[in-house]
């Protein structure tokens, strides 16, 4: 036994050591002694060991005595004369390690028979694993190889240590070097500005180096547009989320992943119910009447819904804000696009993970309606006589709270299990999710069904294989989500609105107990007497195949393709007012989606004199979109327990309603880009995307969209030298062009439909008519954006962000022009209009404490935005329009100079009171019953009468500011993070607010404060009318600053504490960690509803609330885990 | 050391699929499925018989057309019926109190739903043209046909508006010509308007022959409208003697006023013109807003919240043994109970203003709001007493006259009237007023009756709606019509 790891026992060869080298001296120990040849040596050789007092070096030689194992570690930071006790009996050496470097700053990692002692902060160590065989210190051989950067460049000066030794050597002019060394020995290769990695030598005599751009949130690669970029050449706005960044919460869609998390990007949930679609807007909207989608692209395939995917799959999501970074996807990229990229094996053995949680729901709020004797206290009231009697009221008590009727607590859960892995040849990933989560209205839940599978194969180094497949299927089960004209209205507009005197169980002959004159159907037969279930299975997937045909220049072919099936089923059976008119009614829709895409690009990248990069892309793709579908419905069924499965037995006669139809329509594009930068400090990107659709006449069947970026990195420039504080200081400048494809099919062309038809002597004949007033010259919407932003990093870039301005304008846009009935089309199709958005984005990453123990960073995102209709066709100077329920109608306005479908009604100032000289004060219609508690209108223009001229802007759907918070505070294996999201200046219409003031009719129930707080001779101080002769001070006037509301809120979006445990280990896994989470806590807002992020208007750009899904108030306990 | 792929077929195979994929030549061909090509469609007669059927179909009133324009628009501003209850109280408050202004959604229903049947007549009309392989008398009976229903569009229209703009619009017209056509286009004179309409009638009545099926034009189809449009246009002898042709044409009152209206009694002899309807096709919906609440309904049918009903002024005009008195739900039993419920008067007497016209005899295959009752637009009865209103403004009271309205009361059973204790001109025609409101409840005529004899507007104010005005005898040009149009002029009083 020799003594091993002083260095003076070494052939004394020092050179000089730089800071970076301190870390990295390690001692090499070649075992001598024979090894076993197959199974691991690790897992076999258990040693007993007894030392009482000695150093751990001497602890290292025992173990080195009875082991083949040999060590390898560094003499610089690592107190290995520390004294220490052991005992052990036939314990594996891992352990026996664990238990000698408990809480101290080393870790090691066991190789065949090495055991590598490293710093636990030195994580840049790239093990290599030694091939197996007797590795003998005196094995000198010589070593040669080139060192490179990642651009292929060879790098000369490149310092190369052999770790442990204190020798070593540098690169030659052309990155080449040569050193006679020990086999199994470590070179380290380290270059300033790039990551320094060590390499184990092994039996081949060439070792060839790449060395990466030093580690830096900059030197990201992130995915744009057809292609990749370094984080810091990019010229354009992109927002780049990792996993790490993705909001938490009980997430099934990716959508939900960006709330609070990228600046620019508004996120709402539309409606809480399991499985629905969420709101996504980027930088606000800027089509009037066409999509104001998102487009989303996944692993390179366009279009693919956000939501049919696992968010556990997910490794990256890059947002597209401004024109100059999403003009190379043309006709679709008009409201940002969004890249969304899949996980990747990576080299080394198979990891398995298993992630999963498991949630309670609740509703986070219910509406404070009427109990049963307020009620009845407020029909005497409509009525104006005693419908009830004082001892009917008196006996009344609560009655039924019908909200508890059909809300339920109701479960989430979540299991997704990863497994993955690769080597040089290539790498997989498999994820399979389940995600499950019943709703929090009874009857509602959603079944979701994930598999994917991405494989990678690098059969020779200029040509690789990619594959990406998805295979997802959905379970949904619906509630009726209507506000739909009595009974055809849903369970939650009836639950505000039904009587609470009513019992919510089933009368001795099996029906439920009803109120005719609220002409609504029954909570409680609603939820029980429907089902509708929708099956939805979509498979989408990609080939891409990249290959390196001359030096620096790639062709890529994609093959991808996404196919969507989907049915739907729903049933109304007789418990339903509806269904028990019809004995029963179901109807059956199915659909399919074809879309495939081929495109071919070739990109050329080189670096000429090492200063000038150059990247040239250029590319067509094709894209086919078929759908098809078949509808199919009847009534009168024998029973209702056949539900939707035995059509035939319904009606054949009257009921039976078929009809279908298919689609296709078609996009080529061509493409090409242009990214130069020189010297990393000033960077230049043009683009020119050309689409085409079919959809467009000849006319204008293709349309250009040209973008141009450049960017200053004025943080390396020589001023700047001095600056140490400044890391990063990016100046960027673009502007692009995007476009909005728009339209429908045909719109361009004349066609004939069936429509219409008659029945004579008994029989139906059909008929045909034009379709349209066809329009050869529609060509498409076209947005201009123009971006100005920096990006930032201080003090070692601790703080680091980025801000952009940016004014999108989009013209030409799509309107359905009104025409003069009497030629027998309403309408034309015409480009006509302005609309722009204007507005700043501001991110912000802070790492506020960082003390080895407690850590706490924050990130920060704040968008401001400005919505403005700039010009308005002259035929027409406003649009108003709106339709919420059945019965409230026109409320938004499109003007010119105010924002997009605003809010647009009359100003209430007060309350007329008694004594009050009303038939002198302007009143609607100057109607002399107008009386003291009915609405003080604002007469805006001072002609004495309230008329619709006196309707005024009363809000928008815009919020004027959204941000999110993200703080995450850690101390030891403990975290918790906390996100906030919040919205300021935004306004919606309020429904409920509506129907309580101006009811549909006089038997349905009201939001308690519009009955008890209402304005009363007694209590002249109450805010709310006096309900008296609602129609006075309704009508056209309902629209107004009572039901136009401020829809602004913060919410405690989310809240996660984390532990990571620490015995993980110990149980044979490699990590463990779990954690208990809330999610929507907590809701600060004055909106009166269920959410004031909701929209019953789904995704469209109009806010508008009504009976929407009510939020849910989340808590779950989960488990990350690591094989 | 690099490892390059060396392998030719692979090469070329990348090759291959890029240059197949861009030689893809016309890929953005747009391709029609779901629609119908016109050039290859309308080869024939077959389709321009199914264009033809789509005028049918667009100016038919069926479904909530007829509770529109026979309802709401035809009877609520009267005084026979009234309306509460359900969402559609909120719309329809305005035509009850006569608040309704250019923007009420009604207005411009109806004025897009008769120019687009106007339109496609017309487009009908063009495409016959071109046609070659099409015998005249083919040719004569699809113009008839679409003139006839152009011509009913015009009266409609006119009848809710007055004239309104005449259009024509050139075959081969590009969108910016038809543009101009629909916002340069005037309102006709009401003399012009009139000779437009009538043409249209005249030139049906003499390319159509008679008999067939009363949901499609004919002579006594065409020459009924051409009476009904005379009579309320007060041009009293044109009346009279295009009635009296219809008169002589092989119609004849059906014997049982109380089916009539059933599904059972609806092919009769007595209907001139019709709508049909089926339970799923146009279905009647008008049963589902006239049940009472609590109805014991003996069907699955749908009762609606928005209630339809009767003042008890008029239900009160009819002589006790008058059958068609019997069409009214005056008290029913709620089921489940022994509780009689009062529609009429209550138990001491007051008014309820709630008796229920159940005209249109619920049908028993009906399902939910949709019955299969047709929809009569013109029957024999109404020709004869246009008749005999036309004599008497003619001559005034006569023989005739009065023997023309007993037709209607007998066939009642109602008592007769006699020529002695009517002496004026004045007296028989309030009494003819009084008996139209008898005889067409529900069909939505009273508005037009009751204009024509100058009561529309008195009668409301009698009533105490107190906004009822002189000019509110027209209802007004759609808003949005206005607004398109600098040369088309609002109604009086709507500005």
């Amino acid at each position: 036994m020799k003594k091993v790891f002083k260095l003076e026992r070494r052939p004394s060869l020092k050179i000089k050591y730089d800071l970076k080298m301190k870390l990295t001296t390690l001692l090499l120990i070649v075992s001598l002694f024979q090894t076993y040849a197959k199974e691991s040596y690790a897992q076999k050789t258990k040693i007993s060991l007894e030392l009482e007092n000695v150093s751990i070096e001497k602890v290292l030689v025992k173990i080195e005595t009875l082991t083949e194992f040999r060590f390898l570690y560094s003499d610089i930071d690592f107190d290995y004369k520390r004294k220490v006790s052991l005992k052990s009996k036939r314990e594996k050496v891992s352990s026996i390690l664990k238990k000698l470097f408990l809480n101290s700053n080393i870790t090691f990692e066991v190789m065949n028979k090495q055991i590598i002692l490293v710093q636990k902060s030195d994580k840049d160590i790239e093990l290599i694993p030694v091939e197996r065989k007797v590795l003998r210190n005196d094995q000198k051989k010589e070593i040669s190889g080139v060192v490179k950067d990642s651009k292929g460049t060879p790098l000369p000066g490149v310092n190369i240590v052999i770790v442990g030794l204190s020798r070593g050597t540098e690169t030659d002019f052309d990155g080449k070097y040569s050193l006679v060394i020990e086999k199994g020995s470590v070179l380290e290769f380290s270059y300033i500005g790039m990551k320094t990695i060590r390499k184990i030598v092994g039996d081949s005599e060439v070792l060839d180096v790449v060395l990466e751009d030093s580690s830096n949130d900059l030197e990201e690669v992130i995915v744009v547009g057809y292609g990749t970029q370094k984080k810091s050449d990019l010229t354009g706005a992109v927002v780049s989320l990792k996993a790490t960044d993705f909001a938490a919460g009980t997430n099934d869609n990716a959508i939900q992943l960006l709330n609070g998390s990228a600046s620019g990007v508004k996120v709402s949930q539309v409606s809480s119910a399991p499985g629905s679609s969420l709101k996504i807007q980027v930088r606000g909207a800027g089509s009037i009447n066409s999509s104001n989608g998102v487009l989303f692209v996944i692993d390179g395939l366009p279009g693919v819904d956000p939501n049919s995917i696992s968010p556990d799959d997910i490794e990256s999501i890059e947002v597209l804000k401004d024109a100059s970074s999403a003009s190379i996807y043309g006709t679709r990229a008009a409201n940002g696009v969004v890249l969304i990229t899949t996980k990747k094996g990576k080299s080394g053995k198979l990891t398995l993970g298993y992630n999963s949680y498991i949630g309670m729901q609740n509703v986070a709020k219910q509406l404070d309606v009427l109990n049963a004797s307020d009620y009845m206290k407020m029909i005497n009231f409509r009525e104006g006589n005693t419908v009830y009697s004082p001892t009917d009221i008196a006996n009344a008590g609560t009655g039924t709270n019908w909200q508890d009727e059909i809300f339920r607590t109701a479960l989430v859960k979540n299991h997704q299990i990863t497994m993955s892995g690769g080597n040089d040849k290539g790498n997989y990933y498999i994820g399979l999710n389940y995600f499950h989560q019943d709703g929090v209205v009874r009857n509602s839940s959603y079944k979701k069904y994930n598999a994917r599978f991405n494989v990678e194969f690098k059969p020779y180094d200029n040509f690789n294989i990619t594959t990406n497949l998805n295979v997802n299927h959905g379970d949904r089960r619906r509630i009726l989500f209507s506000n739909g004209a009595n009974e055809a209205a849903g369970p939650i507009n009836s639950a505000i609105q039904y009587d609470p005197t009513i019992v919510p169980t089933l009368s001795e002959n099996g029906a439920y107990f009803r109120n005719d004159i609220i002409a609504l159907d029954n909570p409680v037969a609603l939820i029980n007497g429907y089902s509708n279930q929708s099956l939805a299975t979509k498979v989408y997937g990609s080939i891409t195949t990249n290959y390196e045909f001359v030096p620096n220049l790639t062709a890529t072919l994609r093959m991808g393709a996404e196919l969507t099936n989907s049915r739907g089923d729903t049933y109304r059976n007789r418990l339903t007012l509806n269904g028990g008119n019809l004995n029963g009614r179901g109807s059956i829709s199915a659909s399919d989606n074809i879309h495939w895409l081929t495109e071919g690009l070739l990109t050329y990248k080189k670096t000429f004199n090492e200063k000038h990069d150059l990247t040239i892309l250029a590319g067509a793709t094709w894209e086919n979109f078929f759908s098809r579908n078949v509808n199919a419905s009847t009534y009168g069924f024998l029973s209702d327990v056949t539900l939707t499965n035995l059509l035939q037995s319904g009606d054949g006669e009257n009921g039976d309603s078929v009809s279908s139809g298919k689609w296709v329509n078609k996009l080529n594009g061509f493409l090409g880009r242009i990214n130069y930068g020189f010297d990393g400090k000033y960077l230049f990107t043009a683009s020119l995307r050309v689409d085409g659709s079919s959809r467009f006449s000849d006319k204008n069947k293709y349309a250009a969209f040209p973008s141009g970026s450049l960017a200053w990195r004025f943080d390396k420039e020589s001023f700047m030298e001095d600056v140490e504080w400044i890391n990063l200081a990016k100046l960027r400048v673009g502007y692009g062009q995007l476009g909005n494809q728009g339209i429908g099919n045909f719109a361009t062309i004349h066609t004939l439909v069936a429509r219409g038809n008659a029945v004579f002597n008994g029989n139906i004949e059909q008929g045909v008519v034009s379709a349209r007033l066809p329009n050869p010259d529609l060509k498409w919407e076209t947005t201009q954006e123009f971006n100005v932003g920096i990006d930032y990093g201080f003090f070692n870039n601790r703080i680091s962000g980025s801000v952009d301005y940016f004014n999108r304008k989009t013209k030409d846009q799509l309107f359905n022009k009104p025409l003069p009935s009497v030629v027998g089309f309403t309408s034309i199709l015409v480009n006509l209009g302005e609309v722009v958005n204007k507005g700043v984005d501001v991110s912000i990453k802070t790492d506020n404490i960082r003390n080895g123990d407690f850590n706490w960073a924050s990130s920060a995102t704040v968008s401001f935005l400005k919505n403005e209709v700039t010009k308005l066709p002259d035929f027409t100077e406003e649009i108003i329009s709106g339709s919420l329920g059945t019965f409230i109608n026109q409320y938004t306005i499109v003007r010119e100079g105010t924002p997009l479908r605003s809010y647009y009604g009359y100003e209430v100032d007060g309350i007329f009171q008694v004594g009050d000289d009303i038939a002198n004060s302007p009143t609607p219609g100057n109607n002399s019953n107008y009386a003291p508690g009915m609405p003080k209108f604002v007469d805006q223009n001072n002609d004495g009468i309230i008329d619709s001229d006196d309707r005024v802007i009363l809000g928008d759907p815009f919020p004027d500011i959204s941000y999110g918070v993200n703080n995450r505070f850690s101390y030891k294996g403990v975290s918790l993070d906390v996100l906030i999201v919040g919205v300021q200046g935004i306004e919606t219409i309020d429904g409920n607010v509506t129907e309580s003031l101006y009811p549909t009719n006089s038997a349905r129930n009201s939001i308690s404060t519009y009955f008890l707080d209402r304005w009363t001779p007694e209590n002249p101080t109450n805010k709310l009318p006096s309900g008296e002769n609602p129609s006075l001070y309704g009508g056209a006037r309902a629209i107004n600053s009572f039901n136009i509301v401020d829809a602004s809120f913060v919410r405690l979006k989310n809240i996660t504490l984390g532990y990571d445990v620490p015995f993980a280990e110990k149980i044979g896994l490699s990590s463990l960690n779990v954690y208990v989470a809330a999610d929507n806590l907590l809701t600060i807002t004055n909106f009166d509803g269920f959410d004031p992020d909701a929209s019953s208007n789904g995704g469209g750009v109009v806010k508008q609330n009504y009976n929407s899904y009510p939020l849910a108030r989340t808590v779950r306990l989960g488990v990350n885990v690591k094989f | 050391m690099k490892k390059n792929i060396k392998n030719i077929g692979l090469k070329s195979i990348f090759i291959l699929i890029l240059t197949m994929v861009m030689g893809c030549q016309d890929f953005l061909q747009e391709d029609v499925y779901t629609q119908y090509d016109p050039d290859s469609f309308l080869k024939d007669q077959k389709g321009v018989d199914a264009l033809l059927v789509a005028v049918y179909s667009r100016a038919r009133i069926t479904g909530y057309d007829v509770r529109n324009l026979y309802n709401i628009l035809g009877e609520f501003p009267t005084d026979i019926a009234l309306e509460s209850g359900g969402g559609l109280n909120r719309q329809v408050v305005p035509i009850m109190q006569f608040t309704w202004d250019p923007s009420t959604g009604f207005f411009g229903g109806v004025y897009n739903k008769y120019y687009g049947a106007i339109a496609r007549a017309n487009t009908v009309l063009s495409v016959v043209e071109s046609l070659s392989d099409i015998s005249q008398e083919s040719v004569d009976k699809i113009v008839g046909e679409a003139r006839f229903l152009r011509g009913l569009a015009y009266y409609i229209l006119h009848n809710v508006f007055g004239p309104t703009p005449i259009i024509e619009i050139p075959s081969g017209a590009s969108a910016d010509e038809i543009e101009k056509i629909g916002k340069e286009t005037p309102r006709a004179t009401e003399e012009a308007y009139r000779a437009y309409v009538e043409a249209d009638f005249l030139f049906a009545v003499n390319a159509l022959g008679t008999g067939g099926i009363s949901s499609r034009a004919n002579k006594g189809t065409a020459l009924a409208l051409l009476s009904k449009f005379y009579l309320n246009n007060k041009q009293w002898d044109k009346a009279a003697a295009t009635s009296q042709q219809v008169l002589d044409l092989n119609y004849s009152l059906y014997s049982d006023y109380t089916k009539m209206f059933s599904v059972a009694g609806e092919n009769n002899n007595e209907y001139i013109y019709r709508f049909e309807a089926l339970v799923d096709n146009g279905a009647n919906v008008y049963m589902a807003h006239a049940f009472p609440p609590s109805y014991p309904l003996e069907g699955p049918w749908a009762n609606f919240g928005a209630q339809f009903r009767t003042y008890t002024s008029f239900y009160e005009t009819f002589e006790p043994q008058d059958v068609r008195r019997q069409l009214f739900v005056t008290e029913y039993i709620k089921p489940g109970t022994t509780v009689t419920i009062l529609l009429n008067r209550d138990g001491v007497g007051n008014p309820l203003d709630n008796a229920r016209s159940f005209k249109y005899t619920p049908d028993p295959e009906g399902t939910g709001q949709s019955h299969g009752n047709d929809v009569p637009y013109v029957r024999l009865a109404d020709i004869i007493l246009t008749k005999a209103e036309a004599l008497n403004e003619l001559n005034g009271p006569n023989a005739e006259g009065i023997g023309l309205i007993n037709q209607i009361r007998n066939r009642a059973n109602a008592t007769s009237i006699n020529l002695v204790d009517y002496t004026t001109k004045e007296a028989l025609r309030e009494f003819i007023l009084a008996e139209r409101g008898r005889e067409f409840y529900t069909e939505g005529l009273r508005r037009e009756d009751l204009i024509r004899h100058g009561k529309f507007i008195e009668q409301a104010q009698n009533r105490g709606v107190s906004g009822a005005k002189a000019h509110h005898v027209l209802y007004p040009i759609p808003q949005a019509q206005i607004d398109n149009n600098p040369n088309l002029v609002q109604n009086d009083g709507y500005n």
